[in-house]
């Protein structure tokens, strides 16, 4: 027994405990994966920003394309086709160059159907991108057939050898019991007509897959340093989504090496950007140590960067007050107002590209009527929740794009009037709340959620005289409520990815995958139709501020309020701005650790020392 | 015995097999999948991401493949944290669960033999009434609260120990002493009501008689025949600590299981859920056979057959 727990004691103290990184973040939780071409999330993007580089990247205050791996670039006249040029310095972290081809071979794996990225269609303004993904294939059409085998010589996860030919036709054989559905393929090849059937069998020809010719994809590596993209219409913050990290490039060999996910492990992976990947702990910590065959590495500060996965919000604001976190994404929301009452120095909330608001299932009777909708909106009292449920300085909002964007003015939507809201009810015909259903407000289990949907059930009673029942499923089960519209009134909430009106107004053309209100207006989507060809800047704002007017008239959605961005940053850290799309990248990042032994004594946390104790008390009073 | 041990174990084999099967169905109840988010994906894109799952599968041939991959040893790929097989988050979280279980246990056992031997000695005594008292606090009390406490305490007013994270004894400390604190009181009370059981025993007297010193008495025989339930509560207690405190490891950050349990649950992670429900199962069942078998040799009366 005693030995037993002598072992015990011996092992618990073998697990090491790494000296303390320049810089250390609380990442909220585990990045599902540092895959860049797999991941979508906020977690994920904050270390892929420092792993990996766009050809563009994003400036850390202004959010302006600045170059990346290209170093310079040019749009044609029709605004249809950029012509990148890459750095001939620009190294992957194992010393080799990033050449074009580089990138063209990691634009294709993002788009391959194989890859299954959730974000493929951040690449669909691509010309043919969207049907290289999505396997739109017409007779005619030329086409690549992989196969199963690989070239000989090639690495051990590289494509299947490839055949070229002319597309003809496409039958799908039933499943049976042994095998799955598949299907059989018709293709033209050197003037032949060849079947090729999908899956491992023998028999027929076998292929992995048959996809639309990558050459007719708008992607074209001139020569090492020259790339050319084409798109498919001219899109104005296409530069801005090449700084996204979904777009940023992979290196070729080691993917092909070592297979997802193997090649991400720290000891396979590769990087292109600022820093590469030193150690990855599961739920505790990731740590980035500078790539020193970054092209711009004199200007990267850190040596290396730890970023935590704290799930909670308190453990993380506690590892930020003992000096053991230089920055939190999120503190909890109860503490907000007195940290705001404080005017700390290392607090500033600035508005957010994020929307928090009301989606209202426009088939279901009587919300399909929008003179309800209307006075459901215009009853809501959205000073009083950012008031008092909210507390962090959120912005109520009138209007679904959240302000801030370049060029943009949103049309002033409705504001709170009680005594309106009651007269369009009565117009509608449920005078006083008579006649209407109860109305359960939906939302995924939080309390801030909760808190919300039961201060609008209540200014609901009040003002309209109508039964509300806040409703709360699972996260899963939410989401395929809303999905399958078998809800009444849904609380969501929307980031913007880039700084253009598109990327909220877009949500609600008829069967758009995100409008999931069952809405549907044929002028709103022929505007926002025709703001994706308009070549003038300026009118391409005004027919996105026509068609949101009709969605602030028409009331799909409820718009409730613009978050606020809640990161505590301690003031020996320089390079660090707050922006609307909350990003930051860590390449800019500098510590000052001269001011924050000043701060904490002697260097906080995790180094070996016993007189840490006496020097430590100065932080809990800043 | 042996046979009593075989039967046993397919017993164990046969639970985990139910087991498997109704966690599986009733993950099937729950809708969407791995690539569930806020932003809705283009149906083709998650037609895609669903045969790369297998979710396109028909119900009986998902069920079918997945036993076969347990059945091989391989729990799967995490669908929550896809850089990682189910096999490596165990492999990295349960080292970490069970070396901080086994401290907190150490604690708690120490803690509470001893209040209990004590608080049984002296009977219905004043020290008998406070560390029964405590006892009673100690099972109430939830670990969060004594958690914040001891933060509160330990590492901002007299900041010895770290707010949290993991490596090295340091980090462990507070920890363990919060997960092993219910535990201890727990052990304590039933160590209380065996010892006061057994010491109006006859074999007590007995040895009392043959004239063995008090404390021989104590040790040797009354404390021997107190233990029983405090092994049958110990077997599934164990494997409750060694897969990792739900609270504990959230709030002091530490990478055990505990924290992959709540995160499966929360994020819809089925692999990840599945690996763990197993691996819990299979720890639970061990145990509990361990503690038929302790049973007799703590008392020879016990047979097992």
């Amino acid at each position: 027994m005693v030995a037993l727990i002598v072992a015990a004691t011996v092992w618990a103290m073998s697990f090491p405990a790494e000296p303390p990184a320049d810089f250390t973040f609380v990442n909220n939780t585990e990045v599902k994966s540092l895959d860049p071409a797999i991941v979508t999330g906020q977690p994920e993007g904050r270390i892929l920003q420092g792993l990996f580089e766009g050809l563009i990247n994003l400036d850390a205050q202004s959010l302006e394309p600045i170059p990346g791996i290209a170093e310079r670039w040019s749009l044609s006249s029709d605004r249809l086709s950029y012509t990148f040029h890459l750095r001939p310095n620009a190294r992957w972290s194992d010393g080799t160059a990033i050449t074009a081809a580089d990138v063209r071979w990691s634009l294709r794996r993002f788009l391959d159907p194989a890859t299954a990225g959730q974000y493929a269609y951040q690449g669909w303004y691509i010309k043919n991108a969207r049907r290289y993904t999505l396997m739109d294939l017409k007779p005619g059409d030329p086409v690549e057939v992989e196969l199963n085998e690989r070239p000989s010589g090639a690495l051990p996860f590289a494509r299947g050898k490839i055949l070229f030919g002319t597309y003809k036709d496409v039958v799908t054989l039933p499943a049976n019991r042994s095998e799955d559905e598949r299907k059989s393929f018709t293709v033209v090849v050197e003037g032949v007509e060849r079947t090729f059937v999908t899956g491992q069998m023998s028999g027929k020809e076998a292929c992995k897959q048959v996809l639309l010719d990558f050459r007719e994809v708008g992607v074209r590596a001139a020569d090492d340093s020259t790339l050319e993209i084409t798109l498919e219409s001219p899109t104005p913050y296409f530069l801005s989504l090449l700084g996204f990290y979904p777009l940023f490039p992979v290196q070729p060999k080691c993917v092909e090496t070592y297979g997802y996910p193997n090649w991400t492990k720290p000891e396979n992976m590769v990087t292109g950007g600022p820093f590469k990947l030193h150690s990855r702990r599961i739920r505790d910590r990731l740590r980035l140590v500078r790539s020193e065959n970054y092209w711009d590495v004199a200007n990267v500060k850190c040596r290396t960067i730890d970023a935590l996965a704290v799930e909670s919000a308190v453990t993380g604001l506690n590892l930020y007050l003992t000096g053991e976190a230089d920055w939190i994404a999120t503190i909890p929301s109860p503490i907000i107002p007195e940290i705001l009452a404080e005017k700390r120095p290392d607090f500033h909330p600035v508005p957010e590209l994020t929307v928090y608001f009301y989606r209202i299932n426009c088939t279901r009777p009587p919300l399909d009527n929008k003179l309800v909708r209307r006075a459901l909106a215009i009853a809501m009292n959205k000073q009083q929740i950012v008031d008092t449920v909210t507390r962090a300085g959120e912005v109520p909002a009138r209007s679904f794009v959240p302000p801030g964007l370049p060029g943009y003015h949103s049309p002033p939507g409705p504001g709170f009037d009680p005594d309106e809201a009651c007269r369009l009810l009565a117009e509608a015909g449920y005078a006083d709340g008579r006649g209407m259903p109860a109305i359960p407000i939906l939302y995924n289990t939080d309390e801030g959620h909760q808190s919300i949907a039961e201060l609008i059930q209540d200014q609901w009673k009040r003002s309209l005289g109508i039964d509300v029942s806040p409703q709360n499923q699972p996260w899963p089960s939410y989401l395929a409520s809303q999905r399958t519209l078998d809800y009444w009134v849904s609380r969501a909430g929307w980031g913007g990815d880039y700084l253009d009106p598109n990327t909220f107004l877009d949500l609600f053309v008829t069967d758009g995958a995100n409008n999931e209100t069952g809405w549907s207006n044929a002028e709103y989507d022929r505007l926002i139709k025709a703001a994706a060809s308009e070549f003038d800047a300026a009118k391409r704002m005004q027919l996105f501020e026509q068609a949101e007017a009709i969605l602030l008239d028409e009331m799909p959605i409820i718009p409730i309020y613009f978050r606020v961005s809640k990161n505590m940053v301690r003031t020996y850290v320089e390079g660090f701005y707050n922006n609307p799309l909350d990003t930051h990248p860590l390449k800019s990042i500098e510590v000052d650790q001269a001011a924050k032994r000043r701060m904490f004594g002697t260097l906080p946390a995790r180094e070996e020392s016993e007189a840490r104790f006496s020097e430590r008390h100065g932080e809990a009073g800043t | 015995m042996i046979w009593f041990v075989l039967r046993r174990i397919g017993w164990i084999v046969l639970t985990l097999w139910a087991v498997f099967t109704i966690s599986f169905l009733l993950m099937h109840l729950i809708p969407g999948g791995p690539f569930d988010s806020e932003k809705q994906v283009d149906p083709q894109i998650r037609e895609i991401m669903e045969r790369r799952y297998g979710l396109n599968l028909p119900l009986w041939k998902q069920y079918r493949n997945q036993l076969y991959s347990v059945l091989s040893g391989d729990l799967g790929q995490s669908w929550r944290m896809e850089d990682f097989t189910v096999n490596e988050i165990i492999a990295q979280g349960f080292p970490v669960s069970a070396s901080l279980g086994i401290l907190a246990l150490a604690w708690a056992l120490a803690l509470g033999l001893t209040a209990g031997i004590i608080a049984a000695l002296r009977r219905a005594r004043l020290l008998d009434t406070v560390v029964m008292s405590i006892a009673t606090v100690g099972v109430a009390v939830p670990n969060f609260v004594v958690a914040g406490i001891m933060l509160i305490l330990f590492a901002f007013v007299w900041p010895i120990f770290p707010v949290a994270g993991w490596g090295g004894l340091r980090h462990s400390v507070l920890p363990a002493f919060c997960l092993g604190l219910p535990y201890a009181a727990y052990i304590a009370r039933l160590v209380r009501t065996g010892m006061l059981d057994t010491l109006g025993q006859d074999y007590i007297r007995t040895a009392r008689a043959k004239g063995l010193s008090s404390r021989a008495v104590v040790i040797r025989h009354a404390l021997r025949g107190s233990l029983l339930p405090v092994v049958s509560f110990l077997g599934p207690a164990i494997a409750g600590i060694l897969t990792g405190s739900l609270v504990v490891e959230q709030v002091f950050y530490i990478p055990g299981l505990g924290g992959h349990f709540v995160q499966a649950a929360l994020t819809n992670d089925r692999t990840l859920a599945m690996g763990l429900v197993l691996l819990y199962t299979a720890l639970l069942s061990v145990m509990n056979l361990l503690v038929d078998i302790a049973y007799t040799v703590l008392d020879p009366r016990v047979q097992l057959d």
